[in-house]
């Protein structure tokens, strides 16, 4: 059976016994290259999800308050393990109400970079298909082509180390290999090279990236632990904290107050940066900050349920590598 | 004015020559993104690229722009004569309050807007500029807006036809065409080694004195008409307008507005790439005596946009918000401007997180059968072609 | 121009950099405020104060007019701004003025004002009341709280012609005696013969004198006869709603019925998007709508 196949089932379950009014997965957007957020209420539409490396979408958001419609629904969700990651950090602070939820797992090998491979196109494309770690992909006037999966992967899933949920209700299948994590470190060298500039360069770079920021909000709204989305102090009134100015200096302060403030809760599943419509690489500082939490306090977000974000609580007796 | 050509090669030149009295702005490819931009000698158009990921309009409708500045001081004592002397009589005295040292304050109303010409936009992009001109140009009884006229009367918009459309395009479905005039002052069609050029208004026919600009041939003119044709035929009409605005109406407390809205995410983007969203926020920033009163643009989705002072908000629910966005775009602002406020660009769908699309709104919410009651999604032939499990799932 | 003959203005077509103070709709920079002086304030309540304005400008001193209903945009410099309805009388020349409910960012900055403080005012705004159209007939004023600085300015327009007007009543309600705004102008309506008056507060209050219960019971205990008559209600959203199922069961037409709406808003003049209750914007088709009107609206206030 399919992982697709136990996600139907699931989901048909649940909604057969009332367990939830309503199932969030994935389905095919506009045309099959495209994969958005599925939001199943009745068990005949259950055909609709399904599971392949384009689900790259963290649904935990769509659990926020006053996302849900009705506000107090019960809701059935699938998780990738990254996704768990976030919905951990949003239980530890007990922000979602775990009886009103129905969590679906799916262990995951990795999504595919739909801006990597539409990068390689002149033309759109408007299908890609899985086989035997190969993708293939149609453009609109008929070009096809092919890659290798690995080498069409997000960044974020190349270093993956939790691919497997951390938490679930019901699991997709059997899981993935999954890197020894006691006896392996996180790698972090797709930052390295940011870690290697001086400060003044760094302050360049960022500067540079945010520059292009058009305070849309599709990174704050898109993660699931930026809880206080509708409220955020980015656009508070009273205080006025943020300039609602656009220019550079105002970005990058913006920017920052996202990246503290999901710090700690924040496994950089990199939900924001696909989310950008201008492609500022934004999951760069979640990472570095991940870093930091890591050398700091070897403290790993949203990995277990009976922690509390590691910059959200203090021990007097704190010590660094604790 | 004739029809007129100009070779590939030529290009560079020609925006050169344009430069010389104007600032140009082009889509420009950087870090792999194309955005418009300031144009100099040597950057390269993308052209290749059907649409940049924002249409241009943050060149005329600016995303952050001052446009008061003001400065508090105390003012000396001074003579009282005149007027002021003796219209206290309704409380206050000016006498009296000229006579201390009293504070002041000085307001200066800025609007800068030098010439600019904006090269590689679309029709549909121009289609924007025109559509956002009723709702800042004092249409039917309403206010001018001088912050946007005087930078739209300094702008020349020189369009390139659509050779190739994309999937999410509909622009003939609304009244537009990938070779469209609305709004454009000249338009570029791309043929064999170079480019047709057209000129539609006397300020678009002002920008082409350039002299590598030669008579079209006849064969010329035929492919540009024919690329025409082509590219029309390349774009789908997914739904009919007609009776939108009152099914818009009907349906407004319709199930199918949750329905469809459910993986919205409530955020900016399809209204800051759009070519004609222009909603727009007021703030005010004050150092010590001196400070500023900027816009920026705002959008209906923003959570706080409608929240009232007291705390009440008519759209706390996301699914009003989103409500609204369509309704605006289809009933309200046709019921103002007898236009649509939109040009059929795609973007939003191209670059909304999860891809909303605006068309399958507009098919669902202008369906009698949605006006009948019928709330599945499915029911409308929405949902996509069920069983992807030939696609070749691995897992 | 478009196929119905509408056309845009251009720069040809407005006064240059001149306010709406100065030129209305033809004002070439409808965002610039007029600067004006605080010459006067009234603490008309432990949380509502009125200030009395003079523009700066002597020209615009002695040509600014409105209509009765109609708003302004009333703000400090570095800020904000907000809408409040002109409550001076449209025959008093010299200075204009505004009440004003402490309760957000710039009421509360409004209410830390000194005389002789500058202020920016951008006004008249939005449609007034049509007292015009209403000669002949009969007024009732329904109002609630801060509801009564909304409709001050018409009051006193119909009182000042109350030859006009076939009768005036005026229904005021407040939570206690102390809320009542406008004292001064109360004791002078209850010195007129000609009009009815009714004041009345939510609950009994040593030594007060006049009704008590709240606004829509008192209305329907008062049962005024709906011939000819035009009801207007002005209160906190609460009590709007009540006063106009209030006014439905006492046979009022929704014709009849008038109100004034409040939204969050920022540009004041139609352009900014934000204050549209459906296809209307309540800052220039607005504040002043019909019940009529409001009905063909979408349900979103």
């Amino acid at each position: 059976m399919s992982r697709q196949d136990h996600i139907r089932e699931f989901a048909t379950a649940a909604l057969a016994a009332g367990r939830v009014d309503y199932v969030i997965g994935w389905k095919y957007g506009y045309n099959q290259s495209e994969v958005v957020p599925a939001f199943v209420k009745d068990p005949a539409d259950v055909d609709q999800l399904v599971w392949n490396p384009l689900c790259h979408h963290n649904l935990v958001t769509f659990l926020k308050r006053k996302m849900p419609d009705p506000l107090d629904a019960k809701i059935g969700v699938c998780v990738k393990g990254c996704d768990s990651r976030t919905l951990v950090a949003l239980l530890q602070e007990e922000l979602v109400d775990k009886d009103r939820i129905y969590v679906i797992g799916v262990p995951c090998d990795g999504v595919v970079d739909r801006r990597k491979l539409e990068k390689e196109f002149a033309d759109e494309m408007i299908h890609i298909s899985f086989s035997d770690g190969k993708v293939g992909v149609t453009t609109r006037n008929g070009e096809t082509k092919e890659f290798d999966k690995d080498a069409v992967l997000l960044d974020v899933c190349r270093l993956c180390r939790y691919p497997n949920p951390v938490y679930a209700d019901d699991t997709a299948g059997p899981p993935v290999a999954e890197p020894d994590r006691k006896h392996t470190a996180p790698d972090w060298t797709d930052i390295a090279e940011y870690e290697n500039l001086s400060d003044d360069d760094k302050q360049a770079l960022l500067e540079q990236i945010y520059a292009t920021c058009i305070r849309c909000f599709a990174c704050i709204n898109v993660c699931p632990v930026c809880f206080c989305w509708d409220k955020c102090v980015n656009r508070s009134r009273q205080p006025e904290l943020v300039s609602q100015k656009v220019g550079p200096k105002e970005n990058l302060l913006f920017q920052m107050v996202h990246m503290f403030h999901v710090a700690g809760r924040c496994p950089s599943c990199g939900a924001c940066d696909r989310a950008c419509p201008v492609e500022i690489p934004l999951y760069l500082l979640h990472r570095k900050m991940n870093k930091e939490l890591y050398d700091m306090f070897a403290f790993e977000p949203g990995v277990k349920l009976d922690e509390k974000p590691v910059l959200q609580v203090f021990d007097i007796k704190d010590q660094f590598g604790e | 004015m004739a029809i007129k050509y100009l070779s590939g090669d030529q290009l560079p030149a020609f925006l050169g020559y344009v430069a010389e009295k104007a600032r140009v702005v082009a889509p420009i490819k950087s870090d792999g993104v194309v955005q418009f931009q300031p144009w100099a000698p040597g950057k390269d158009v993308e052209l290749d690229v059907l649409l940049a990921k924002q249409s241009p309009k943050a060149f005329v409708f600016l995303q952050s722009e001052t446009y008061l500045k003001f400065g508090y001081r105390m003012e000396e004592p001074s003579e009282v004569t005149g007027d002021a002397a003796t219209d206290g009589a309704e409380g206050g005295n000016a006498a009296t309050e000229a006579a201390i040292p009293h504070e002041t304050v000085e307001v200066e109303a800025l609007n800068e807007a030098s010439a600019q010409v904006i090269f590689g936009l679309r029709p549909c992009d121009a289609r924007g500029f025109v559509q956002m001109d009723n709702v800042f140009g004092g249409y039917g009884g309403f206010y001018f807006d001088p912050l946007y006229n005087a930078r739209r009367e300094a702008t020349t918009l020189l369009a390139v036809t659509c050779r190739d459309p994309r999937s999410t395009c509909f622009c003939t479905a609304i009244g537009g065409c990938p070779a469209g005039r609305e709004g454009v002052d000249a338009l570029f069609t791309q043929v064999v080694g170079g480019y047709t050029v057209e000129a539609f208004t006397d300020k678009g026919e002002a920008t082409l004195g350039f002299s590598a600009l030669a008579d079209a041939s006849d064969a010329q003119a035929g492919e540009a008409a024919e690329v025409k044709v082509q590219a029309t035929t390349k774009v789908d009409v997914p739904f009919t307008l007609e009776g939108i605005r009152d099914n818009l109406r009907a349906n407004f407390e319709g199930q199918a507005w949750h329905d469809l809205h459910m993986r919205c995410i409530s955020c900016g983007t399809c209204t800051y790439v759009c070519p004609n969203c222009y909603c727009f926020n007021v703030g005010d920033e004050l150092v010590e005596c001196a400070g500023e009163r900027y816009r920026t643009w705002d959008n209906c989705f923003n959570p706080l946009y409608t929240e009232e002072t007291s705390g009440h908000n008519p759209r706390e629910a996301k699914f009003s918000r989103f409500r609204n966005r369509f309704s605006h775009k289809f009933w309200y602002y046709p019921d103002k401007y007898d236009s649509l406020l939109c040009s059929g660009c795609g973007r939003c769908i191209v670059h909304c997180p999860t891809r909303i699309d605006i068309r399958e709104v507009l098919r669902v919410m202008g369906s009698p059968a949605t006006v009948a009651g019928g709330s599945s999604l499915a029911a409308h032939g929405t949902a996509p072609a069920p069983s992807q499990a030939a696609d070749g799932e691995e897992t | 121009m478009a196929g119905n003959g509408k056309t845009r203005l251009t720069s040809a077509d407005v006064v240059a950099g001149a306010s709406t103070a100065r030129a209305g709709k033809l004002g070439g920079n409808p965002y610039l405020p007029e600067i004006a002086t605080v010459i006067k304030i009234i603490e008309e309540t432990p949380n509502i104060k009125t200030f009395r304005m003079r523009f700066d400008d002597p020209a615009v001193r002695a040509d600014f007019s409105f209509l009765p209903g109609q708003v302004g945009q009333l703000g400090i410099f570095g800020v904000g701004e907000s809408t409040f309805a002109i409550t001076s009388r449209p025959s008093e020349k010299g200075f204009i003025q505004f009440s004003v409910m402490k309760a957000g960012e710039v009421t509360r900055a409004l209410h830390n004002l000194s005389e002789g403080d500058k202020v920016g005012i951008r006004a008249p705004m939005g449609c007034g009341f049509p007292v015009d159209a209403w000669k002949g007939k009969k007024i009732l004023y329904v109002m609630g709280g801060i509801g009564s600085a909304a409709l001050k300015a018409t009051i006193e327009y119909t009182l000042e012609h109350r030859a006009d007007y076939e009768g005036i009543s005026i229904l005021y309600g407040a939570t206690a005696p102390q809320n009542f705004t406008y004292q001064y102008d109360i004791e002078d309506w209850q010195k007129r013969d000609d009009i009815d008056l009714v004041l009345t507060i939510d609950r009994e209050c040593d030594g007060w004198q006049c009704d008590v219960g709240l606004v829509p019971h008192v209305l329907e205990r008062m049962n005024p006869d709906p011939a000819n008559t035009i009801a207007i209600t002005c209160g906190p959203p609460i009590m709007i709603k009540f006063a106009l199922m209030s006014f439905q069961k006492l046979g009022f037409t929704d014709e009849q019925t008038f109100t004034t709406l409040e939204k969050r808003m920022k540009c004041g003049i139609g352009i900014c998007g934000r204050c549209n209750v459906g296809p209307k914007y309540v800052c220039v088709d607005g504040p002043v709508f019909s019940l009529a009107e409001l009905k063909e609206l979408p349900d979103e206030l």
